[in-house]
């Protein structure tokens, strides 16, 4: 029974897929204990409001959340172009006021860049994707902000962290 | 989510993935025709991947999700 090459792949592909997924469950365990840590320290935290409080419950939702990727996948560039047109247009782009104001906390930088990486690692397949539709933004975001870090942070905090909101509503 | 149903979810990620892949490229019909000439292979490989699926991965992740809720004891993180 000689086995061609192409078929060798195709099935060893099928094979090996549950092995991926026990790895990459392996390798984001880590991260997701961090995400959890620090969302451990803003919890436990007495200067954060209990509106922030009930924010970091929703991202601590998401730190096994498959269908987050796929979510932010379809919505994430008619909400780019829903924001572009409300501020073209001069009217209120403003986020939710605790999303607003826990975004600018120092203490919650690393919990929202490790949220970012929890539903990534979720689903990678669609966190490419993405990463793929935010090249297509990224260049022209860039010459509008003028820096990556500003785009990042919108990214993390406008996208992401809005959808975080969003994901939970229904 | 039952881990067959997410079996079934991932199996049905792969191979569409796979045969879009290979049907893009060409050669979908060299892996259908051995398909139909080693029937047995086929099946094995799917019994294997449930097999591993539901024991694996669906342990590994369980572990992963305990582990990741236990960090929470003490907290007034509500369960959803």
């Amino acid at each position: 029974m000689g086995i061609d090459p192409v078929v060798f792949v195709a099935l060893g592909a099928i094979v090996c897929y549950p092995f991926y997924r026990w790895a990459l469950t392996a390798l984001m365990q880590p991260v997701r204990l961090a995400f959890a840590d620090e969302g451990v320290q803003l919890l436990n935290s007495p200067h954060l409001p209990e509106a922030e409080k009930a924010l970091v419950d929703r991202y601590l939702d998401d730190a096994f959340d498959w269908k987050f990727a796929p979510f932010t996948a379809i919505t994430m560039l008619p909400i780019l172009g829903w924001m572009v047109f409300k501020a073209a247009t001069g009217r209120d782009s403003s986020i939710p006021i605790e999303l607003e104001q826990f975004s600018s906390r120092p203490e919650a930088e690393k919990f929202i860049q490790l949220h970012v990486l929890c539903v990534a690692g979720s689903n990678p397949l669609f966190a490419a994707i993405v990463v793929f539709e935010l090249l297509l933004v990224l260049l022209p975001a860039l010459l509008v902000l003028r820096s990556l870090s500003a785009v990042s942070a919108f990214v993390e905090t406008r996208i992401i962290g809005w959808l975080a909101t969003r994901n939970h509503a229904h | 989510m039952h881990p067959f149903i997410s079996a079934c979810g991932g199996f049905t990620l792969i191979n569409g993935a796979l045969f879009g892949v290979l049907s893009l490229t060409g050669v979908d019909d060299e892996v259908y025709d051995w398909l139909e000439q080693n029937p047995a292979v086929g099946v094995v490989i799917t019994i294997f991947y449930f097999t591993a699926h539901m024991i694996l991965v669906h342990s590994k992740e369980q572990a992963a999700k305990i582990e990741f809720d236990s960090r929470f004891k003490g907290t007034r993180r509500r369960r959803r």
